[in-house]
């Protein structure tokens, strides 16, 4: 158990290195090598198992994590997916830091519990070769992956990419003046920008454009980056075909059909957890999917998602999300939609708003400062308050330049720097880690399990028939099924056998059989008559099983000690 | 009567016809014939191996044969390339796919494919309109695009519709065990027929014309005969029989285009392309843009259907329209046939093939279903893909002398006691009988050649020069389209699925200073060049239509006007003298 502690204590170094001067957004993060490191000290535990799915068209390993007690392998799992999106790191961070807290753990009760009755699954980093273009210099904020594409269906792959035109390794933004601009300066704040609204008479004094030339001379800035096919865009849930970094079909990547074969492969697995601005837990469904071919959850799923959303935000702490992310094609609809598995979605972080002082009483009349400023673009400001206490080098200021492409005009280069709103000081990320953890031990612990209510052995005559009955009730808070996985027909119903001992024979009933899904309470008997030619050496058993469900002990009937009526 | 044939097949092949003209022959066949086979039979996978690989033994000028891959039973996914290979290059050739046996019961689809090979390579050189087409375009034909279950049906028991999946194994009835329950042949004729029990309160009589057919007994009527399904056991002791057979999936499912899951489109497996014969065929068919059209068969029912498969989606009228032109002369060839549209016409599929054909790669495609019902008495025009139990028998008791039921005999069930199975055999009810099948297969393979002939051919019609002021030349070309397919359908200009026809202006020492094109000989609504001046992108040619294109140019004729099309091909003409 040291062992476990230490490696844990050991990665924790390694990864997280305190920052004392201005930090960039990635510093603490870990590249695919520091990530690689990070597993392999992991492999050491007794709990873990390293597997490789796929190799990228980067040539990179898609790393699976396994967790669980090695003799207990037929327990309801769980799959934890992190950064989907690439350049939301948070999100991959966090799902290796829960890996990594889970086995630095394991003597904790809790976790030795999570241990005993679930397997734990961890992608932390399915799309490794979009996430490591992101430590490459100059940085882009933009999803994909090693796939060259042609973004803007010209036919032609990846001819204007962005350019680092001021030499700061980062691709940030370019504020164009002009006489027809779409964007003006925010009147408090020079750095951001706003589009002008007309309703307030502005006409707009730059056009705004990612940094860069325009390559082919379309008069269309930076339009095709080549940036490969977005993980999160490529499965086949409102897979948006033709879409932009959709790819040419779903499920067209080795990435992708690794983790959907995977998943396939996998019936065990009773949930999902996705780390992606697409958040599902601060934005939990509203009811629906009345239609033919299903958009929304099901109304009957929805109180359990709630449930774990409300427990998500308890647990999170945090308030006044950002939207979540609308996209076609995510794992997180297809978990759910197609898959049939409960699929939850975390952002996991994201700037935090100062609280705001309580509202007098009586309104007092605004002094005449406030009634200046001007509250468009609350999240920029919000950003920049962010950067300063946290001294993190989040903006880079704008600067002039010479474009060719735009003689004699005022053209400068600054913004927003990559990653830095979508991620946080790598100092957050161990508490991060633990809360989502703690999130993902109250979803096992509420895994269908299924127990016996009542059980008899009914013999009309001695020596002759007997009548076996057995009631269950499901003792969990998740049903052995959703009501979108029954649906979809995609996972197992709760299947159960007899084995008879020889001098046994069935007379009425079935050898094998199948029950309907069995909600929180819910009942479901089984019965057969036997008729016993000879007393059975050995007791009567029922086995009864489904994959997502936590392991159901044999059912024995013994003949030689009849119970109930 | 297997024997027979073989010893037919023995003796034909070595006679002295081979290579030969014959003096006297029906016309619309090849006259001289380096493989004379017959065409009223079926080939498993090994002898349809054996068949392309002679066909390229015998015909090397015109046929070439690879592998996209393995199945998933380890079998070739054969194409076999047609085409006149000492003219022009075949990889930019305007192309046709044509497959079979994607539903690997519909057998003759493949048959017909492996005729048109045969058809194809025989003729080349001795039938001018074949050579034509050969010179002009590119055959991929792939016969077998479900190999495994070619020889699951021919071998193993089976009724006329199955097996319709690919042989990976698959837990139906999620049960935790994998294809366990399937049919079972109890009397070992190789056919899985149906099973009946004599019960004076059965509901079931025998029809008093055809007394292997069972139709149900009046409401007031006291029957002789329970039903009790498909012949077969509870090999599980689920008490079902027959739930968990090989398979399943359907392969007609898997495709990308607007795939659906299992619950919305029956047969869907895990994701588009999740049966690795069809990825094959898929990644195949994207590294061969040229593929203009595409024809795949099926069974039954005698319909030539495009699509698309699904309601709620509309093609651009025009690509309708042109689908419904080359269709219609379909009609014409293929008596009893019907054309129609998938989705309104048969029934709603989602991720079926020439679905992924047309929406994903801008190809015209048609999928056939072979044999009609019409044919049996060739009287009314039939509107279901079956036809009627008793025409069925008639045609079985008149023209097939019996061959085509199993009459009700007693077998001894395990389960069920003393039972009788009959019914038809699996060779009957989707296929033709041995004497339509050559007229099947011609017929079909005449529509796909029409086709093919209607797919984008690009031309430089005219390459006309006129000096200007200042020692520069205007260069005017025609460039058109003499087939009816545009180079590029309605969908795929507006999705953007095939790059711009090319039309470029080459010469030593030649500069373009403007170039402009337009569909007016006049040049109305010019479309103006603003990079890469010499070479100016059409995004379409119409079909038997016309671009004109002018460069104005520094520079000495003559001068070449060359047209690469991705789907109408590649020409270029050389400029007309002063």
């Amino acid at each position: 158990m040291i062992r476990e502690r230490m490696l844990g204590l050991i990665a924790s170094l390694s990864v997280f290195v305190p920052s004392l001067s201005a930090a960039s957004p990635t510093e603490g993060y870990s590249n695919y090598a520091g990530m690689l490191a990070r597993v392999e000290s992991l492999s050491a535990s007794p709990w873990v198992t390293v597997t490789k799915l796929a190799k990228t068209q980067g040539n990179r390993e898609v790393v699976l994590l396994t967790i669980r007690r090695k003799d207990k392998t037929n327990r309801p799992a769980i799959l934890i997916l992190g950064n989907v999106v690439a350049p939301h790191l948070v999100g991959g961070e966090i799902a290796l830091g829960m890996a990594e807290w889970i086995v630095a753990h394991a003597d904790d009760p809790a976790v030795k519990n999570l241990l005993d009755t679930t397997t734990i699954y961890v992608m932390a980093r399915p799309n490794p070769d979009g996430v490591e273009r992101l430590f490459d210099k100059p940085t882009y904020e933009a999803d994909g992956n090693a796939r060259k594409t042609d973004d803007d269906r010209d036919f032609e792959f990846g001819e204007d990419p962005p350019d680092d035109l001021n030499g700061d390794g980062l691709i940030t933004q370019m504020r164009v003046a002009s006489v027809a601009g779409t964007h003006r300066v925010h009147p408090d704040d020079a750095r951001r920008m706003i589009p002008a609204d007309p309703a307030k008479g502005e006409v707009g004094t730059h056009r705004i454009y990612v940094e860069g030339i325009d390559q082919d001379h379309d008069e269309q800035w930076n339009e095709d980056a080549g940036l490969g096919v977005s993980f999160d865009r490529n499965f086949p849930a409102k897979f948006a075909f033709f879409g932009k970094g959709a790819g040419a079909h779903a499920v067209s990547e080795p990435e992708t059909r690794a983790v959907a074969d995977f998943c396939f492969d996998h019936s065990e697995i009773m949930a999902m957890l996705t780390f992606s601005p697409q958040d599902n837990l601060f934005f939990p469904p509203k009811a629906g999917g009345e239609e033919k071919i299903k958009t929304k959850t099901l109304t009957d799923d929805v109180p359990i998602h709630e449930h774990f959303a409300k427990r998500h935000q308890e647990i999170l702490g945090a308030k006044n999300p950002p939207a979540s992310l609308d996209v076609a094609g995510s794992p997180v609809d297809w978990g759910y939609l197609q898959w049939g598995r409960w699929s939850f979605a975390a952002r996991g972080w994201w700037i935090p708003t100062k609280e705001e002082p309580k509202k007098e009483e009586k309104p007092s009349a605004p002094s005449p400062d406030e009634k200046k400023k001007d509250d468009r673009d609350a999240e920029g400001q919000r950003a920049l308050a962010w950067f300063e206490e946290q001294k993190i080098d989040g903006f880079v200021p704008w600067k002039k330049i010479d474009h060719p492409d735009f003689p004699g005009q005022a053209v400068e280069v600054g913004g927003y720097r990559p990653l830095a709103i979508l991620n946080p000081p790598s100092n957050l990320l161990p508490a991060l880690a633990e809360k989502h953890a703690r999130w993902v031990m109250e979803l096992a612990q509420a895994a269908p399990r299924l127990v016996v209510m009542k059980q008899s052995i009914d013999r009309p005559a001695p020596g002759t028939l007997a009548r076996l009955r057995v009631t269950l009730s499901n003792a969990g808070l998740l049903p052995t099924m959703s009501a979108m996985a029954k649906v979809a027909g995609s996972t197992y119903p709760v299947n159960w056998k007899w084995n008879l001992p020889a001098g046994v024979t069935l007379v009425a009933g079935t050898k094998r059989g199948q029950t309907d899904p069995i909600k929180a309470g819910g009942e479901v008997t089984i019965e057969a008559v036997v008729l016993v030619e000879k007393s059975p050496t050995e007791p009567i058993t029922l086995f009864v099983e489904s994959p997502a469900v936590r392991p159901v002990d044999p059912i024995r009937f013994d003949l030689s000690k009849e119970v109930g009526r | 009567m297997i024997q027979w044939r073989i010893h037919l097949m023995v003796l034909v092949a070595t006679s002295a016809l081979q290579g030969q003209t014959i003096p006297y022959s029906p016309v619309g066949a090849p006259a001289k014939q380096k493989l004379p086979l017959v065409w009223n039979r079926f080939r498993d996978y090994a002898e349809a191996t054996k068949l392309l690989e002679d066909l390229v033994k015998a015909h090397p000028e015109c046929c070439r044969l690879e592998s996209l891959g393995k199945s998933f039973g380890n079998k070739e996914m054969w194409v076999l390339t047609v085409t006149d290979f000492k003219t022009g290059d075949a990889s930019q050739k305007p192309a046709m796919w044509i497959d079979g046996g994607i539903h690997a019961n519909e057998i003759q689809a493949t048959d017909v494919v492996l005729y048109t090979a045969w058809f194809l390579a025989e003729s080349f050189g001795q039938n001018p309109r074949i050579d034509q087409l050969l010179r002009e375009r590119t055959f991929y034909l792939m016969p077998m695009m479900s190999p495994d279950s070619r020889d699951a049906h021919i071998l193993k028991p089976n009724t006329t519709h199955s097996p319709r999946s690919g042989q990976r194994p698959v837990d139906d009835d999620k049960d935790g065990l994998v294809d366990e329950d399937k049919p079972d042949d109890l009397d070992g004729d190789g056919h899985i027929t149906q099973m009946r029990r004599p019960d004076p309160r059965g509901r079931y009589k025998p029809n008093p014309a055809f007394p292997n057919a069972l139709i149900p007994a009046e409401p007031d009527e006291v029957g002789s005969y329970t039903l009790l399904g498909s012949e077969g056991i509870d090999n599980d002791g689920d008490g079902k029989v027959n739930e968990d057979a090989d398979g399943y999936y359907d392969p007609n499912r898997d495709w990308a285009w607007n795939w659906q899951p299992g619950y919305v489109q029956s047969g869907a497996y895990r994701y588009p392309f999740s049966i690795i014969e069809n990825r094959l065929v898929a990644d195949f068919i994207r590294q061969h843009p040229t593929i203009a059209g595409a024809q795949s068969y099926h069974n039954t029912g005698g319909m030539i259907l495009y699509g698309p498969g699904d309601t709620a989606e509309n093609y651009p009228p025009a690509d309708t329209e042109l689908m419904r032109s080359i269709g219609s002369r379909g009609e014409k060839m293929l008596p009893g046939y019907r054309l129609l549209n998938i989705g309104k016409g048969l029934y709603v599929v989602y991720g079926g093939e020439i679905d992924w054909l047309y929406a994903a790669q801008g190809i015209l495609p048609f999928t056939n279903e072979l044999f009609t019902p019409f044919n049996f008495f060739r009287e009314k025009n039939e509107t279901s893909p079956f036809a009627d139990s008793e025409d069925l028998h008639r045609f079985d008791r008149y023209l097939l002398l019996g061959d085509g039921v199993v009459a009700w005999h007693e077998v001894n069930h395990p389960q069920l006691g003393k039972i009788e199975v009959g019914g038809f055999t699996k060779n009957w009810g989707r296929q033709p009988p041995s004497f339509l099948l050559e007229e099947e297969a011609h017929r079909n393979m005449a529509f796909s050649l029409y086709h093919a002939d209607q797919l984008p051919l690009v031309g430089v019609d005219s390459v006309e020069t006129k000096a200007m002021p200042n020692g520069l030349t205007e260069v005017t070309a025609r460039v058109s389209n003499a087939r009816q397919m545009p180079t590029h359908l309605v969908h795929d200009v507006e999705k953007k699925i095939t790059s711009p026809d090319r039309i470029e202006l080459i010469g030593p020492n030649v500069k373009v200073l403007g170039s402009f094109w337009s569909r007016s000989p006049i040049f109305e609504s010019p479309t103006i060049s603003r990079r890469d001046l010499a070479s100016v992108r059409v995004p379409t040619i119409a079909g038997m239509g016309s671009v004109y294109v002018r460069w104005i140019v520094q520079g000495q004729a003559p001068f070449t006007v060359r047209v690469t099309s991705v789907k109408g091909g590649v020409a270029e003409r050389l400029s007309e003298k002063q």
